[in-house]
């Protein structure tokens, strides 16, 4: 067999055997997205439910209160707008409405109300509230002013004179839903570098440690075959990793568990295309973690230094990781040049992926840019890996 | 056989200041002898070890081992030695049997000659109580019994030992000595590092005396004991060592 698979079958067959880099590289992104998404869908599902939605109401007995009540708000009164202020601010209610005493006579005299709400801007739950109820008094509203025109003869459509039509254009065929745009990038550049983080530490640093790495230097191996079975092993374990949590997402869009519906509305919205340019833009990203998780283990003296070393080497991953989070905020995520930064790029990748849109050239560089610095980071591996100060244990 | 001739390897500590931790060494050990290095800690006994071994480079000199130059041909040279040292470690997470299948397999073996090879040492060494366990649980004697198997798994010809006794109880070191006149008996040759006199005058053919990287004396254990003028080999080492002047320093 070719000592480059020797080494990788040994290296993998002992880093699974580890339960740190098991449970980090396969038990935990799996997992965790899927204990993370059923959360999600947990609180939207929470929050949408009519009877979580608190309201205050400082005594009033008018249509909206009636309405509300019937349609099983959770609704509750104070005497006076003062009593409600000084409820919000001991932190016991988030949203208090009061209503003019005389609100459904002014309506019906068709004179405009003013409905006040205090609320505390911190409250998500008051603002999931309170956007309830400009809904309900929207709907109100324009049913009021419909009855108005109508009586004027003038047609109720002119309640709302100039109509804003929104129509969804996809930049693909199929693509996923928003939810999964914004955090599968992330998430699946993240764990291919976490996932190996344990397994590079040990990789090399641990050997110098734990005094194996003498006996494997004196084997008639070349040190550049060994180098490359240990890259290709950590490359195997981010791998592992980032198809984890690939598999954790497929599972939540497609099983269509209720706790997941709420992100997933739609199903799972990936197509085996989408799901072929994920792992197309992976190989290299786990080919440049592996080789860099392998650099820095072999420049590491042991394995606590390593993790020194690691810690920094996060910093580098997370930045463009968690800015390629947000880059659909900006132009940026159009630009060409993203492609060409690492890390950025995957994630961006990716997203275009989940969009439907296909973006070949940007993959291609993608590609372009993974393979050669990982091209890069292997030669200095290797090259740290050949010198005698490999075996410097202290 | 192995060679050195005038070996010599200069390291640069952390302060830029050159350290020569073997001068001009030169000496031949030749097949069924075991050749002894003597040496104080940090006399440069590993640092030969590791040159021979083509572990690390010689700054000047040559060696060679089996007739093969460390330097031209380093993987042929590993390929004709086997390295047991007290520090070798075993992979904690991997059985006996899997690290000397893997070792097998690094040294040119093929997976079936890597199994035919494992049984026999089995049998051997008498590691069947313990050859499948996860080497983590195995006692510090049973380790050492797998590295031993581990060293001889591809048959070399030439076996560097480097204070292989060290840290083991007198039970295992007597195996350990037992298994190095054993293999002298199969002709092999044999390069072996200690600061233990009873071991050198067992065990040794001939001896290097080594210190602060340069020779002192070689031959024979009787003729370092009158080079030394010592009436025991150990008087004799710290005679050559210049011990009195070591402990004024």
């Amino acid at each position: 067999m070719n000592p480059v698979l020797i080494v990788w079958k040994k290296e993998i067959r002992e880093l699974m055997r580890d339960k740190r880099v098991r449970n980090a590289a396969i038990v935990s992104p799996f997992f965790i997205l899927l204990m993370m998404m059923a959360m999600f869908g947990f609180i939207i599902n929470t929050a949408r439910k009519k009877e979580n939605q608190k309201f205050t109401i400082v005594q009033a007995d008018n249509a909206v209160v009636t309405a509300m009540k019937a349609a099983k708000f959770n609704v509750s009164t104070v005497a006076t707008a003062e009593e409600g202020q000084k409820k919000i601010k001991a932190g016991e209610i988030g949203l208090v409405i009061e209503f003019p005493k005389d609100f459904d006579q002014q309506l019906a005299s068709e004179k405009p109300a003013t409905v006040t709400a205090y609320i505390d801007a911190t409250d998500q739950k008051a603002q999931i509230a309170l956007a309830s109820l400009r809904k309900v008094l929207d709907a109100l509203g324009t049913a009021k002013l419909e009855k108005i025109l109508t009586e004027k003869g003038v047609a109720k459509e002119m309640s709302e004179p100039i109509k804003v039509k929104t129509e969804e254009v996809r930049l693909g065929e199929k693509g996923a839903s928003e939810f999964l745009i914004s955090l599968l990038p992330y998430m699946i550049t993240i764990y291919a570098f976490f996932g190996g983080f344990g397994a590079g530490g040990e990789i090399v640093a641990g050997e110098k440690e734990k005094t194996t790495l003498e006996t494997l230097l004196v084997t008639s191996v070349r040190r550049k075959d060994i180098a490359m079975g240990k890259f290709l092993a950590l490359a195997s374990i981010c791998a592992m990793s980032s198809l984890s949590a690939l598999m954790g997402v497929i599972f939540a869009g497609a099983s269509g568990l209720p706790m997941f519906k709420p992100l997933f509305p739609d199903g799972l919205g990936m197509g085996p295309m989408q799901i072929a340019a994920i792992l197309i833009t992976l190989v290299p990203t786990v080919a440049l973690f592996g080789a860099l998780l392998l650099a820095v283990s072999t420049l590491a003296k042991n394995i606590r230094e390593a993790q020194q070393f690691l810690a920094v080497v996060n910093i580098v991953v997370l930045t463009p990781a968690i800015f390629g989070q947000v880059i659909g905020l900006t132009d940026l995520s159009r630009a060409r040049w993203v492609s060409l930064v690492p890390v950025l790029n995957t994630s961006t990748s990716i997203r275009s992926a989940l969009q439907g849109k296909l973006d070949w050239v940007g993959l291609g560089l993608t590609v372009l840019v993974g393979v050669t610095l990982a091209a890069i980071l292997i030669r200095i591996a290797v090259h740290l890996f050949e010198q005698e100060k490999v075996l410097a244990r202290n | 056989m192995v060679t050195a001739s005038q070996l010599g390897k200069t390291f640069v500590d952390a302060k830029g200041k050159s350290v020569h931790a073997v001068q001009n060494l030169s000496f031949e050990a030749h097949p069924g002898h075991v050749f002894g290095l003597l040496g104080a800690n940090g006399a440069g006994k590993s640092t030969t070890l590791r040159i021979l071994s083509t572990m690390i480079a010689p700054t000047h000199g040559t060696a060679t081992v089996n007739g093969i130059n460390v330097v031209e041909r380093p993987e042929d040279v590993r390929r004709s030695i086997g390295f047991l040292s007290n520090s070798t470690g075993l992979y904690g997470r991997l059985s006996g049997r899997e690290a000397l299948q893997y070792f097998g397999e690094l040294q040119g073996l093929s997976t079936s000659e890597a199994k035919t090879r494992i049984a026999e040492l089995v049998d051997r060494f008498e590691l069947g109580g313990f050859i499948d366990r996860i080497c983590d649980t195995l006692s510090t004697g049973q380790r050492q019994r797998v590295n031993i198997a581990r060293t001889v798994i591809h048959n070399p010809p030439v076996l560097f030992f480097d204070e292989p006794t060290a840290g083991l109880d007198v039970v295992m070191a007597q195996a350990v000595m037992e298994f190095i006149e054993e293999m002298r008996s199969a002709g092999k040759t044999i390069i072996f590092s200690t600061h233990i006199m009873s071991e050198v005058e067992r065990l040794c053919d001939r001896v290097v005396v080594i210190h602060e990287g340069a020779l002192q004396a070689e031959g024979t254990v009787d003729e370092i004991r009158t080079l030394g003028g010592g009436a025991t080999l150990e008087a004799a080492f710290l005679k050559l060592i210049d011990y009195r002047r070591e402990v004024r320093a």
